[in-house]
């Protein structure tokens, strides 16, 4: 059993330093193997080389077209994004967020607007003037009005 | 116009984006192929290319043009890979679990009979390639990274520690402990498996 322990981890090495094995030699070295636990260990150890080199040998990932298709459009998002940004740029990208501010005061400006033009309209489409009193300035040669009288007060007699 | 990396790399420093995309062309092979020997993910090894290209881009002027551009972009994708490996590693925490009874006859079956008749069947590469990532993502990310980059690479441990920016000795000792930890989990694999 010693000698055929030898023999395996003999022919093991030699095998892996690139001395070819007959199939006889082959047979014998896998069958001691299933059979020796201490040579089996061996076997192990000294395969993982091997397995690491065999596992990574061969067949490497190439880059697709899809690969450099992406690559080139974050690189473009990375250009845009790193470009220094304007103010009207800034109001486009950002405005959305005073339009709800803005549509307040837009309201609150038509509303006044409204209030005031409706306040006009009343005196000047209801109360009529009639006649207007005078105070005229001697000193500056300046006439001013001092009183209108509108139509309700002219009917009434005040 | 076929350009060197540093003329292309001062072009688009001074704004030619298209001499970047030329870049970019020239080293993806040689970034994909850092990134694939330590993940066997299509989807994921492109994210972490996508990732190295765009560092390059926005850091560019940090390149110093005295070492070649390749060996900087492979750089930034070992320090990508590094990260990415220690993501992987803090999610997962029973790693014994991923290697199955299937995985130990593949292993069984290559160590004890077919490592002595070679064969290069790509699916059972691909097989071998899922039952080593199995085990090396039992060893710490450094302890995997310094152990593919010497064995499967082939690189010597000063340039392994100028790529990560790490001490030689501090190289030489993970590789040591890289070495003794995947013996140590072989050995319990040669234990746990005999069919």
């Amino acid at each position: 059993m010693k000698n055929l322990c030898q023999f395996t981890k003999e022919g093991w090495e030699a095998y892996n330093k690139g001395t070819p094995l007959t199939f006889q030699e082959m047979k014998e070295i896998t069958d001691h193997l299933h059979t020796c636990s201490a040579c089996r260990e061996f076997a192990y150890q000294h395969s993982f080389y091997s397995l690491l080199k065999a596992s990574y040998e061969g067949d490497l990932q190439e880059p697709s077209e899809r690969f450099f298709a992406h690559l080139e459009k974050k690189l473009k998002e990375i250009e845009y994004y790193s470009q220094p940004i304007t103010f009207i740029e800034i109001l486009l990208q950002k405005g959305w967020k005073l339009v709800p501010v803005m549509t307040v005061l837009l309201v609150l400006l038509l509303g006044s607007f409204a209030y005031q033009y409706e306040n006009i309209s009343t005196i000047t489409t209801h109360t009529p003037i009639e006649e207007v009193i005078l105070f005229e300035d001697t000193l500056l040669n300046e006439s001013h009005i001092i009183y209108a009288i509108t139509t309700e007060e002219l009917k009434n007699g005040q | 116009m076929n350009f060197d990396d540093h003329t292309l790399v001062n072009k688009c420093l001074s704004g030619d984006k298209k001499a970047f995309e030329q870049l970019v062309k020239r080293h993806s092979h040689r970034v994909f192929r850092t990134i694939h020997r330590f993940f066997n993910d299509k989807f994921l090894v492109e994210d972490i290319a996508q990732e190295v290209f765009i560092k390059a881009y926005t850091s560019l002027k940090t390149y110093r043009q005295k070492s070649p551009f390749e060996n900087w972009l492979v750089k930034i994708a070992i320090h990508a890979c590094y990260r990415q490996l220690q993501i992987q590693r803090k999610h997962r925490k029973n790693l014994q679990s991923d290697i199955i009874p299937e995985d130990c006859a593949l292993l069984n079956n290559f160590c004890l009979t077919s490592s002595l008749s070679h064969n290069s069947n790509p699916e059972r590469k691909a097989l071998l390639r899922e039952l080593v990532d199995k085990i090396l993502l039992q060893l710490s990310p450094k302890e995997k990274m310094v152990l593919i980059l010497t064995e499967v690479e082939g690189m010597t441990m000063k340039e392994v520690s100028e790529l990560m920016g790490i001490f030689p000795l501090t190289i030489k000792i993970s590789n040591y402990r890289a070495r003794k930890h995947a013996m140590k989990i072989m050995k319990a694999l040669s234990r746990k498996d005999i069919s």
